[in-house]
């Protein structure tokens, strides 16, 4: 290992931040999306909408990502023009861009974490707390809203950052479906083979620096959250 | 090219010849994660001097970087020591050692946890009958901590198995590296993802029923 090499290559890495920031993001606003939708969805307890979304936990738990990733990057233009050619038309599918087709399979592959974390969240607030906003008059709406959710906003904390960090990692396999986010940028970098254990140990210093600051935050945020249960009563 | 379902399952089929090296990989990564997560768990138990300050470090590093990144690491570091000595890394080991370092700092979690839960008397007891620091966690700690601990280290034994299936990038031939392979002749790549992803499912749903099954008879242990 060469320190030098690494010290020159780290403003080729740091150039792909930015796009591993834009996924993680924008992934882990999908998989936020479709895991509350979902959780809405399953709390009306419609049987045939439950089987659903069961199914789609199931598989989407039970695969690794990359594949999904794959499945998803090559999968949805492949239908799309096959619907197309079927339709009768000239098959096309460059309007969904490689970074939206990205973004779907995050939020495939991420939704159920999610969906588990908010789940286990609002399992998490005492049943007792219901019952005392509706013992003091509350709609099940306001219950809901001044009382459980409040509450289990502050346990899910924790959790959903914690896929957070998970989702920011998965970024990495970007390189493979040609995203010149920070791994890819480290596989540029390191060139033909030559320089690739610098590039790469550049690279995890990289992340490492971004997960550990944001597990700062993670825990800044918590506390800030859980400061009523501090010196409470 | 169009999507053509019938492709899936002649894939399937195929891909069930690259499922053993998938269960080797990830079963023998997760013994060495055991293993290694039980020392690990020794040393930020007893706070071992030095080797402590490391372990916090490699655990930091490990938890802060993809598993992908590590893989590389791992790999392009072993090539490099094995041409020195004139010979080259094999992927497979390489493989094994990265999932397994990734999985033994996970695991030391769920043990170090478990340990702390168990009560500090039972340590206190085992020295007063002459055992060494070992042989007391090896003989009194580890059996009352590892029933706490066993849901956690199944669910990450679950997802060690799943991180499995990147070693293809280092040219591990396994269940991605097959469909790839399958696919690179007649670019029929969405089918053959899609019969790997099949192949995964059911792997999964019997290691879920494990886990299941497992917690359950802990709970009911532990009552």
């Amino acid at each position: 290992m060469n320190i030098s090499t690494l010290v020159s290559m780290f403003p080729q890495i740091l150039a792909g931040l930015p796009l591993t920031l834009k996924i993680s993001c924008a992934g882990m606003g999908l998989s936020i999306a479709i895991a509350v939708v979902f959780m809405v969805i399953y709390s009306f307890k419609i049987k045939i909408f439950n089987l659903i979304i069961d199914l789609f936990l199931l598989v989407s738990r039970s695969t690794p990502f990359i594949i999904q990733l794959f499945v998803f990057y090559y999968g949805i233009p492949a239908i799309i023009k096959t619907l197309q050619i079927m339709n009768g038309k000239e098959p096309d599918a460059t309007f969904l861009s490689s970074f939206a087709l990205v973004i779907i399979a995050f939020g495939f592959g991420f939704s159920a974490n999610v969906f588990y974390n908010l789940k286990s969240a609002l399992i998490a607030v005492d049943k007792r707390q219901y019952e005392a906003a509706k013992s003091v008059g509350m709609t099940n709406m306001q219950a809901y809203k001044m009382v459980i959710l409040p509450q289990a906003a502050t346990a899910a904390i924790r959790p959903v950052g914690n896929t957070f960090i998970i989702l920011l990692k998965a970024t990495a396999f970007g390189f493979l479906v040609s995203m010149e986010e920070m791994m890819g940028m480290a596989k540029i970098a390191g060139g033909l083979g030559l320089d690739l254990l610098e590039a790469f140990f550049g690279a995890a210093l990289v992340y490492w620096a971004v997960v550990s600051i944001i597990n700062k935050g993670i825990d800044l945020l918590d506390n800030r959250a859980r400061r009523y249960q501090k010196g409470a009563v | 090219m169009p999507f053509e379902p019938s492709y899936i399952p002649v894939f399937f089929v195929k891909l069930f010849a690259y499922l053993p090296l998938t269960l080797f990989v990830a079963f023998t990564s997760i013994i060495l994660g055991v293993l290694l997560s039980i020392a690990i768990a020794y040393i930020q138990y007893f706070r071992v001097k030095g080797a402590n300050a490391a372990a916090a470090v490699f655990s930091s590093f490990i938890r802060g970087t993809p598993p992908i990144v590590q893989l590389f690491i791992w790999f392009y570091l072993l090539m490099n020591i094995s041409s020195r000595l004139g010979g080259s890394a094999n992927p497979t080991l390489c493989a094994v050692i990265a999932l397994g370092a990734n999985c033994a700092v996970f695991m030391s979690d769920s043990f170090m946890t478990a340990l702390l839960a168990v009560d500090p008397g039972q340590m206190d007891a085992a020295y007063s009958i002459g055992m060494s620091k070992f042989t007391a966690l090896r003989k009194v700690m580890l059996p009352q901590a590892l029933p706490i601990a066993l849901p956690n280290l199944l669910n990450i034994g679950f997802i060690i198995f799943k991180e499995s299936s990147i070693v293809f990038v280092i040219g591990v031939q396994e269940v991605v590296a097959g469909a790839r392979m399958l696919s690179s002749s007649n670019f029929r790549l969405v089918e053959a993802f899609m019969a790997a992803a099949l192949i995964f499912i059911p792997v999964c749903l019997i290691l879920m029923l494990v886990m299941r099954v497992a917690t359950v008879k802990v709970e009911g242990m532990r009552r």
